[in-house]
């Protein structure tokens, strides 16, 4: 277990272990392969909307409207999704990304209380753990979304970061292999600004033309994310600088157009820091368009 | 030495937990990164804890300052005048007298409190430096042209007229440019060199120039705005770093075995070619 929190104590409802030594010490490791166990969830989590509030539904409804859930989808309830899960028995949805996803949507709107960001986010790691001791290994949106996790956990945690740094590689390569396209080409997206801002060679994995080549990727598998065009814009300002200013604007410009449509609008506010941030580092004026402070 | 060294930290230890006056501002010159200001600030935080905790101050005495270009570094420091930076041995230098900068210790990297520049090219192209005239420079030293001049070619070349100067904030990209000929030359440092063997095409390269050893600059103090107990204090808060837990990580990642009290006979070579190799 790589992010810190301790499990509490499943309740396990299993009988039929007669052995003693085995009731003992193996009781987490049953608990944990068992599926009429409940989930241990990580100690510090983060309070949910009472489950009363929420609307009555089953594990059906649930995974029906799972893969819709994205950045617009509200709250409340992914709240209410995440609050279920919590409850449930393991069931085969606990072995899906589901877990993880809604806690990366739920972390990643979360920019005001950072202690919620990253509680969010390492439930998201256990999720994506448990899916991973099921049949999610051949699931690479189950590794995106734990590297994703992962990142937010330990961001701001220099000495985790620099632990986790393989693993989290790692996991998006996996990710790379099996879902290159899950979240419009996050694998690429998220390994290539990993590679473009981890220290440099030869001390870190940093390595510019390995970002660019990866970046260049999830511009050119999925040019609708607006986020691909800004941080393709980054890694070619920043790895080969004035000479590319003006294709450096047309991904600026195309990443703005894209974040003014109604699908992106609920993140436009979370990402326009990225975009201000190229524009005044390359020094570009966009048309029409004056910097959010 | 040792018992000299070691005895200022018992006493530093007892007058532990006891915050300055005001805070304290350490600026960390990191050129050629490409990290933003607002990311730094936590991994900047992370080692200014560090130094609290091994030094005894209290938790948030230290702010941090980040640069990641030269000329930001040399205007924060005449500007704002931090108590301590951490930076590189051109900027101190260029700053050293005008703000009274004292070193106050070295990083030990491989054993050793030194550096060596080497110029490499690609094999077969050029045999020494005298055959780069007019040819492309890259690296991310070549944004210091003046210690290059003065320190690292000790006044006999001026790389502004001799060469064609390429900056690159990455290193490993200008070997990957000599290789394709798309750079003539790049300039590195001892411990960039020493990992070239670990690059599927360090068969192609090949060193043309070879620096004197030069010494390593850690942290330096701002002379006017720090008393001499304060120096002391930071040195020996550094020097416990890299046996941090959490320091300990931050050291691994820049290769720092340990920071080392400065040795003021290594930097006299230097004064002086700073001074005089013009």
């Amino acid at each position: 277990m790589v992010v810190r929190y301790i499990n509490r104590r499943g309740t396990c409802r299993n009988t039929s272990m007669k052995n003693l030594f085995l009731q003992i010490t193996g009781f987490f490791l049953l608990c944990f392969l068992h599926s009429s166990c409940t989930v241990s969830l990580p100690k510090e989590v983060v309070p949910l909307e009472p489950m009363y509030k929420c609307p009555e539904r089953t594990l059906e409804q649930l995974e029906k409207n799972a893969p819709l859930f994205n950045l617009n989808t509200d709250t409340f309830t992914l709240q209410c999704a995440l609050s279920f899960l919590r409850n449930s028995k393991r069931v085969p949805i606990h072995h899906t990304s589901l877990g993880s996803h809604i806690c990366f949507l739920l972390a990643d709107r979360t920019n005001t209380d950072q202690i919620r960001r990253e509680r969010f986010a390492s439930e998201g790691v256990y999720w994506a753990e448990i899916a991973l001791t099921g049949d999610g290994k051949e699931d690479g949106d189950i590794y995106y979304y734990l590297a994703v996790n992962l990142g937010i956990s330990v961001k701001e945690h220099m000495a985790l970061a620099l632990k986790n740094l393989d693993r989290l590689v790692s996991s998006l390569e996996i990710a790379i292999e099996l879902s290159p396209d899950v979240n419009y080409g996050g694998p690429f997206r998220v390994l290539g600004m990993l590679y473009l801002k981890a220290p440099p060679w030869p001390r870190g994995i940093g390595d510019g033309d390995r970002a660019l080549e990866l970046l260049h990727k999830a511009v050119q598998r999925h040019p609708e994310h607006p986020k691909n065009q800004i941080f393709h814009a980054q890694a070619l300002w920043e790895v080969e600088g004035e000479e590319k200013k003006k294709e450096i604007r047309n991904y600026l410009e195309e990443g703005l157009k894209l974040m003014n449509q109604e699908h992106w609008k609920s993140a436009k506010e979370r990402w326009i820091d990225d975009l201000n941030y190229v524009a005044k580092e390359a020094d570009i004026k966009l048309p029409g368009y004056t910097e959010i402070e | 030495m040792f018992l000299a060294w070691l005895l200022p930290a018992v006493s530093l230890a007892q007058q532990s937990q006891t915050a300055p006056s005001s805070a304290m501002n350490v600026l960390v010159c990191y050129p050629g990164g490409s990290l933003r200001t607002q990311d730094a600030q936590s991994a900047m935080g992370s080692m200014l804890r560090v130094l609290e905790e091994t030094g005894g101050w209290t938790a948030g005495t230290m702010k941090g300052l980040f640069a990641t270009e030269i000329s930001d570094c040399t205007k924060i420091l005449s500007e704002q005048k931090p108590q301590f930076a951490i930076t590189t041995l051109g900027i101190f230098l260029e700053s050293r007298e005008k703000l009274n900068l004292i070193p106050l210790v070295q990083p030990r990297i491989k054993g050793s409190s030194s550096d060596i520049y080497r110029i490499v090219v690609r094999q077969g192209t050029f045999k020494s430096i005298e055959e780069l005239k007019g040819k492309t420079l890259g690296g991310p030293l070549v944004a210091e042209p003046t210690f290059l001049k003065r320190v690292i070619f000790q006044g006999k070349v001026d790389p502004l007229s001799f060469f064609e100067l390429k900056r690159s904030r990455r290193v490993l990209r200008s070997l990957r440019d000599v290789t394709k000929g798309r750079l003539d030359a790049v300039i590195i440092n001892a411990q960039q060199h020493s990992a070239l063997s670990s690059l599927p095409f360090a068969d192609e390269l090949q060193v043309v120039f070879t620096s004197e050893e030069i010494p390593l600059v850690g942290a330096v103090a701002n002379g006017q705005r720090t008393t001499a107990g304060e120096r002391n204090r930071f040195s020996q808060a550094l020097s416990k770093m890299c046996t941090h837990q959490d320091g300990k990580l931050l050291c691994e990642l820049f290769g720092v075995e340990t920071f080392v009290p400065v040795d003021m006979t290594d930097f006299g070579t230097v004064f002086h070619l700073w001074d005089f190799a013009r």
